[in-house]
């Protein structure tokens, strides 16, 4: 077991018996990253605020059921806490807007040019997934950061497979032209900048 | 096909973090279960304390009363919406009782307050809070003794237990409240949310995603509103008895709703209007009749098919129309419902009635796309209006 692995044991062990502090430090070291993957799927503030506070307080009291198996397993399950409760928040207070698109009537480059996100700030592919409508969202983020393939999503959302990969094609077109725009704001910002 | 990107994205985004929005910790903090904190595992033992505590305390008042009448305690369910303390009235002067318990709820926690002295003008109370993370079934109870509150002599209302010389009994909930609730938004259903929103399908989708994605990246909220449904009928009615019937028929009814999606400078407005016939089955009891007015009670179900439907969609920025665009929607799904109404009759001739009829309607779910007000809210109330021709006279 390597040092830090002992440490982050260590801290754990402290959440378990309740301690006020350890739980701060571990809030401290994985907050900012929890927050982009809550921000992943929830676009509004204040929401993200709720959700956040709901899954700390999940993730300290079910902390105890975890099983330490090496150093970022323990983010990785704080991180799929999140996910979880960003999906019931979704389920609960957002509509997903599923649309069911027989597969012809996609836009036939979708298939083809997928988005590259080589030079785009993470912020700025941050932004981008925000901006997509809940149902692409959703299935854009379980499919590309939880590697859910189109069936488990189908059951996680209750739609079907289908509609899960034409969400998912769909954002991806959304995404590109995303890019597109993006590289042409800054063509344009820098030629301003030249003249 | 390549799925190098979405490597790539991944590796990019592992990586990135978000501010934690402010003041989050602080209120993680207060809510979190801290060392010295008592945990219980079940969320079970939350009732079976508070029953302890008030069946003990109970004792220690029928003691200190000196009185050995039965006590009666009954546990009902907690509505959790109603708000901590807004059920304590005073009691009328010639009727005192002494609350002893009382278990009250809001949004997140559950407290049982027990009065455990109450031949003191000052007496402790024990406050027993709970955290409920809702699908949790680990809890928190913290106990305080640290603030005192004058007893408060209260009148029958929920959730609590009481002392009335001394038969003590908790008082059942009002079992008239979804009906209450139910008379109080005759109007259709009304809903707002954060984010896009949209009653498209096809190919709005993408212009009303265009037209958003433009304008901004603030935040976005979206307004749905569905009209009350009026249904019409042409029906036919068969006596079974003198009092009894069976009404059957054709039915139309048109649905309309409107939805505001957008930030504040831009926004789009969808009106969907779909149009739905159907084939109404009722059984139905007269219970007042005279020469040509008659009235009844009746129950059954129906069924409707959407058979057309428009999406009209008018784009706005800073309150200009920008942009019109239209759309046929149409759901091949049937929609089944059962209602019960209570309905007025009035003869025409022998053979011909136009009725009034506002009744209750349960929608069940179909698996259909289309956002209407059977979906939004499937047990809603419904008025039908007609003309029905009477046949076995």
């Amino acid at each position: 077991m390597t040092k830090e692995e002992k440490k982050e044991k260590e801290l754990l062990h402290k959440i378990v018996q309740g301690n006020m502090l350890a739980m701060k430090e571990f809030y401290d070291s994985n907050s900012g990253y929890l927050a982009a993957v809550c921000s992943r799927y929830i676009s509004n503030q204040e929401d993200i605020k709720d959700v956040l506070q709901e899954s700390f307080i999940k993730i300290f009291k079910a902390i105890h059921k975890f099983e330490y198996k090496g150093k970022g397993s323990l983010r990785a399950w704080s991180a799929r806490i999140v996910v979880n409760q960003s999906l019931n928040h979704i389920k609960e207070n957002e509509k997903l807007q599923l649309t069911t698109l027989p597969s012809w009537d996609l836009p036939d480059q979708a298939e083809d040019i997928e988005p590259d996100f080589e030079e785009i700030p993470t912020d700025i592919i941050m932004d981008m997934i925000q901006s997509l409508p809940p149902g692409y969202r959703t299935v854009f983020n379980l499919f590309i950061f939880e590697n859910k393939t189109h069936k488990e999503i189908a059951s996680i959302l209750k739609i079907s497979e289908n509609t899960s990969a034409s969400q998912f094609h769909r954002a991806k077109a959304l995404l590109v032209k995303e890019i597109e725009l993006y590289r042409l704001k800054i063509k344009h910002y820098e030629r301003s900048m030249a003249r | 096909m390549n799925d190098q990107w979405q490597d790539n994205l991944r590796n990019r985004m592992e990586h990135h973090e978000e501010p934690a929005p402010d003041g989050l910790w602080e209120s993680i903090e207060q809510l979190v279960p801290a060392g010295n904190k008592q945990r219980l595992w079940s969320q079970n033992i939350i009732p079976l304390v508070a029953a302890a505590a008030a069946i003990a305390l109970l004792f220690i008042v029928l003691y200190n009363t000196n009185n050995e009448e039965k006590v009666e305690y009954t546990q009902q369910t907690i509505t959790e919406e109603v708000q901590p303390r807004e059920r304590i009235k005073e009691a009328p002067k010639n009727e005192p009782q002494v609350l002893i318990a009382s278990r009250q709820s809001s949004n997140n926690s559950d407290y049982v307050v027990v009065s455990d002295n109450i031949e003191d003008n000052i007496s402790t109370y024990e406050t027993i809070s709970e955290t409920i993370s809702k699908k949790n079934t680990l809890l928190e109870i913290e106990t305080t003794k640290d603030f005192t509150i004058k007893p408060s002599i209260v009148n029958n209302s929920n959730d609590q237990l009481f002392a009335s010389s001394s038969i003590a009994q908790r008082q059942e909930s009002s079992k008239w409240q979804t009906n209450v609730s139910m008379s109080n938004m005759p109007s259709g259903s009304a809903q707002t949310y954060t984010g896009y929103g949209t009653f498209a399908l096809q190919e709005t989708v993408e212009e009303q995603y265009d037209f958003l994605s433009k304008y901004t990246r603030q935040e976005v909220y979206t307004n749905v509103e569905h009209d009350q449904p009026i249904t019409f009928g042409l029906t036919l009615r068969y006596n079974l008895s003198q009092k009894w019937d069976i009404t059957s028929g054709l039915t139309y009814s048109m649905l309309k709703s409107q939805l505001r999606s957008g930030g504040d400078n831009y926004h789009y407005d969808d009106r969907q209007t779909l149009h739905y016939i159907g084939v109404p089955l009722n059984i139905a009891y007269n219970f007042w009749q005279s020469n040509n007015l008659s009235s009844y009670i009746s129950a059954g179900t129906h069924v409707q098919k959407n058979i057309a439907g428009t999406l009209s969609s008018n784009y706005y920025i800073d309150e200009q129309l920008e942009l019109n665009t239209k759309e046929k929607v149409l759901s091949n799904k049937l929609q089944w419902s059962v209602n019960s109404a209570i309905g007025v009759e009035y003869r025409v001739s022998d053979f011909i009635g136009i009725y009034a009829e506002p009744g209750i309607d349960y929608y069940f779910k179909n698996s259909s796309e289309l956002e209407t007000i059977y979906k939004e809210r499937p047990f809603s109330f419904n008025l039908r209006l007609g003309v029905r021709l009477n046949i076995n006279q």
